[in-house]
């Protein structure tokens, strides 16, 4: 492995080593840059720095442990794995329109919630990349009222593991309607703050506007996903063209924009946790109807029957200790769970050979595709540029790399 | 001139050793914890002390961050858990600058290397606090991809558990390595500590 | 998705017990009829497909000119979602690669399958048409050894350059190692089994 941080090639040009371990990389990539005095020439993304082998090791669990593993891919936004894995294995169990209402609404809610502390992390990390330490904090700050709700429901603050095919491991507790409310009240004035800082910063104006431009075309050519793919002029929302949990009854904006510029991917973004607010506003409007309601598809086959049952009925512990043990068993066949997690397309491919334990399951990552596009943004531009359009096109290596 | 006995030596790098003029000279060991005794142990043992506490409170960690648990160790130095109220908050990107290694996710086989070489490019003295359970064993992983626990690859001053652990745990985890430190031996050798070889 | 019918396809042979047999398959969507009609070596496997996007099993020597033909032709798909493979030893062919492709004028979705095998399976490559296959393709080389001939930079991308062998191929060891608790009065457990202790019912 080359880890020489200079090298002079015969042509005069420079190649840099820039990772993996680097503060502006957002984890553990590495970059071969070589340069031309401070203009970038080429770009070699190096990858699998964090390979985990997620996707062998859920070959060697059943359909329920497997869900723990998906949270540690992207590890932004945790919630947003866990659905895009359950959502393909209802399809392979062929339970995906009796999932109840109220899971659906609270998956919807704790999805736009792990939307906006992802895109705080990013606006945070970004901004701390271009200078602005101010911002970090503020961001942090934010995030922490969301990570209390996650420990709220699940006990615990990234790794929920909440989803459960069929519905959620549990109901919300009391009183998480009004703390969610609290949250989404509180958050608009402080995007007002943060834009404050950034949106008319000529500081951050002069890192961003122009900088990394991917036009349509080259967008689509590197199967771009998210508020990259929008940032260039592409109206896709998952959201919106595979409505999933019943968002096709929720009414909200995709923001997009034409200038496929780091400012552009910035606005998206920024205006994506408004629309994330409208959201969940709306989730805890169709909340109050639901009150009482199942949150878990009553078929012992699949889901876990709830504990009152097992309790009282010899059955139910039957089935409890069957679906431990062993685990539920899908028919043969392939299944594509898709989301729009917040950098885009999340999908996952589930094959089933008819036993108890997934023949194959494959995570569409969106980072994977948005970060195979970097050589196009930074090659022809200075150094420092580089910097910001990493941070610009949100990658997480978990998911990358898996 | 000959015949006067020697006065016992003290200071630092000096050794009175017992001769039979001065049976009862104390050669200057460090005792097993590390502090020094003796004649000239007491000297020694004050200068060590004001070392410790000053490395203790002084923790530059290296910014490196692998996995889910850096988003936990960044979480730990933003606003609420703020851990510059203990003294560990510079956080260095630099090796050369850094004391602390937080291991801070999973360790892979083909980041293992990288993460040894950075390991032996900070200057002693140094520790490595492994944060997670990833880090620790490799978590749910256990797999061909990860190697089983850093500590297989550098010495693990301290464990921290949890899949991530809270920022609050953390923190503890350096509050811990802190009384440590202050409690280690500042010069001289520090205890044998023989670093595992990856196998793959 | 959008073009076709929600939940299972009624493929013979693969129906559920649950529901009464149906005799005839169900009329192909568009996109899926149209590619069958141009090129009629190209099938529909027999699998079921639970999340109902069409799909279309592909000779790996016409899978280029499948995929010109889709971008081209209206509705046009332009977006290639994912590539992604998978590893059946009991076939003859065992490594499957599955392409994904999506429209945006329409939203519709298509899938293409391709088969490769014996000692050194080797699929075309789509690098020269879409410029975001090139990592998936690299990603399929390493974790399955399957080839890409025509790709521009065909190497290990997730594993280190000198590991041996091809994780997500089903005779690739977990690795699993066994946790020895501290003191345990009883021998360290016998690590996960890979595949299903349930027998797949399918070969």
């Amino acid at each position: 492995m080359v880890m020489l941080s200079e090298t002079r090639t015969e042509s005069g040009t420079m190649i840099l080593n820039m990772g993996p371990q680097h503060p502006s990389t957002h984890g553990v990539l590495r970059l071969l840059l070589e340069l031309e005095g401070e203009v970038v020439v080429n770009c070699v993304p190096d990858i699998g720095f964090l390979h985990t082998g997620i996707e062998k090791t859920m070959e060697a669990r059943n359909y329920h442990q497997a869900i723990v593993l998906t949270d540690r891919t992207d590890y932004l936004s945790p919630i947003s794995n866990n659905l895009s894995y359950v959502l393909a294995c209802e399809k392979l169990f062929n339970i995906e329109h009796d999932v109840p209402r109220r899971a659906q609404v609270i998956r919807v809610i704790l999805c736009e919630l792990s939307r906006i502390a992802s895109h705080l992390i990013w606006l945070g990390t970004h901004a701390l990349d271009l200078g602005a330490t101010t911002v970090f904090m503020y961001c942090w700050r934010e995030r922490e009222q969301i990570l209390s709700i996650f420990e709220f429901i699940s006990g615990v603050r990234m790794m929920t593991s909440y989803m459960r095919i069929g519905g959620l491991a549990a109901d919300v507790p009391e009183g998480f309607e009004e703390r969610v409310a609290g949250f989404v009240r509180s958050l608009p004035p402080r995007i007002n703050d943060y834009e404050a800082l950034l949106t008319r910063n000529p500081i951050f104006l002069d890192r961003t506007r122009d900088i990394g431009y991917l036009s349509r075309e080259d967008a689509l050519k590197f199967g771009l996903a998210g508020p990259c793919l929008r940032a260039s002029g592409v109206q896709f929302d998952v959201r919106v063209q595979f409505p999933y949990c019943g968002y096709e009854e929720y009414d909200f904006d995709v923001p997009y924009s034409n200038e496929g510029d780091v400012y552009a991917r910035y606005m998206v973004r920024v205006r994506e946790m408004r629309e994330s607010v409208k959201i969940i506003r709306q989730g805890l409007e169709k909340l109050k109807g639901l009150k009482g309601e199942e949150y878990r598809i009553d078929n012992p086959k699949i889901a876990f029957p709830k504990r009152e049952q097992i309790h009282r009925s010899m059955e139910s512990l039957i089935h409890h200790f069957k679906l431990v043990s062993e685990g539920p068993v899908p028919q043969p066949g392939e299944a594509y769970g898709i989301l729009e997690s917040p950098r885009g397309e999340q999908g996952t491919y589930v094959f089933s050979d008819g036993s108890n334990k997934p023949h194959r399951v494959r995570f569409r990552p969106p980072g994977f595709y948005n970060l195979q596009a970097l050589p196009q943004l930074v090659i022809g531009r200075m150094v420092a540029d580089v910097v910001a359009c990493i941070g610009s096109i949100d990658i997480v290596l978990g998911e990358i790399d898996r | 001139m000959g015949m006067t006995p020697q006065p016992p030596l003290t200071g630092p790098g000096m050794a009175a050793r017992p001769s039979p003029d001065q049976p009862d000279a104390l050669e200057p060991v460090p005792a097993p914890d590390g502090r020094f005794t003796g004649a000239m142990g007491v000297g020694m043992a004050t200068v060590d002390r004001a070392v410790g506490w000053a490395r203790a409170n002084s923790i530059w960690p290296l910014l490196f961050g692998l996995a889910c648990c850096a988003i936990e160790m960044m979480a730990m130095s933003a606003a609420k858990f703020d851990v510059s109220r203990f003294g560990a908050e510079v956080f260095r990107t630099s090796p050369r600058q850094a004391d602390l290694m937080i291991v801070a996710g999973r360790v892979s086989k083909k980041m293992a290397p990288v993460l040894r070489m950075l390991y032996d490019q900070m200057p002693e003295p140094k520790w490595v606090l492994s944060m997670g359970a990833c880090a620790s064993c490799s978590g749910v992983y256990n797999n061909y991809a990860l190697v089983q626990g850093v500590d297989r690859i550098v010495p693990v001053d301290i464990y921290v558990p949890g899949c991530p652990p809270r920022p609050e745990m953390v923190i503890d985890g350096i509050i811990k390595l802190q009384a440590k430190i202050e409690h280690d031996r500042q010069f001289g050798k520090r205890a044998e500590r023989v670093p595992a070889t990856v196998t793959a | 998705m959008a073009e076709s019918t929600p939940g299972t396809q009624s493929v013979p042979g693969q129906t559920p017990q649950s529901e009464p047999a149906v005799a005839p398959p169900p009329e192909h969507p568009e996109a899926l009829q149209r590619l069958l009609d141009r090129f009629p070596d190209c099938f529909v496997p027999d699998w079921r497909f639970a999340d109902g996007i069409s799909t279309a099993a592909v000779p790996p020597a016409q899978l280029v000119d499948v995929v010109r033909w889709l971008m081209e032709t209206e509705p046009r798909f332009d977006l290639l979602v994912d590539i992604l493979g998978a590893h059946w030893p009991q076939r003859e062919l065992p490594f499957e690669v599955t392409y994904l492709f999506h429209s945006l004028a329409t939203h519709w979705r298509i899938r293409l399958k391709c088969l490769a095998g014996g000692e050194a399976p080797a699929l075309p490559s789509l690098v020269p048409l879409w410029p975001a296959a090139n990592w998936p393709e690299r990603e399929i080389y390493d974790m399955y050894g399957v080839a890409f001939d025509g790709h521009p930079d065909l190497r290990r991308i997730l594993m280190p350059n000198d590991w041996e062998g091809h994780p997500l191929r089903k005779d690739f060891p977990l690795g699993e190692e066994p946790v020895e608790f501290y003191r345990s009065p009883t021998p360290p457990a016998a690590p996960f089994p890979a595949g299903g202790d349930i027998e797949p019912s399918i070969a």
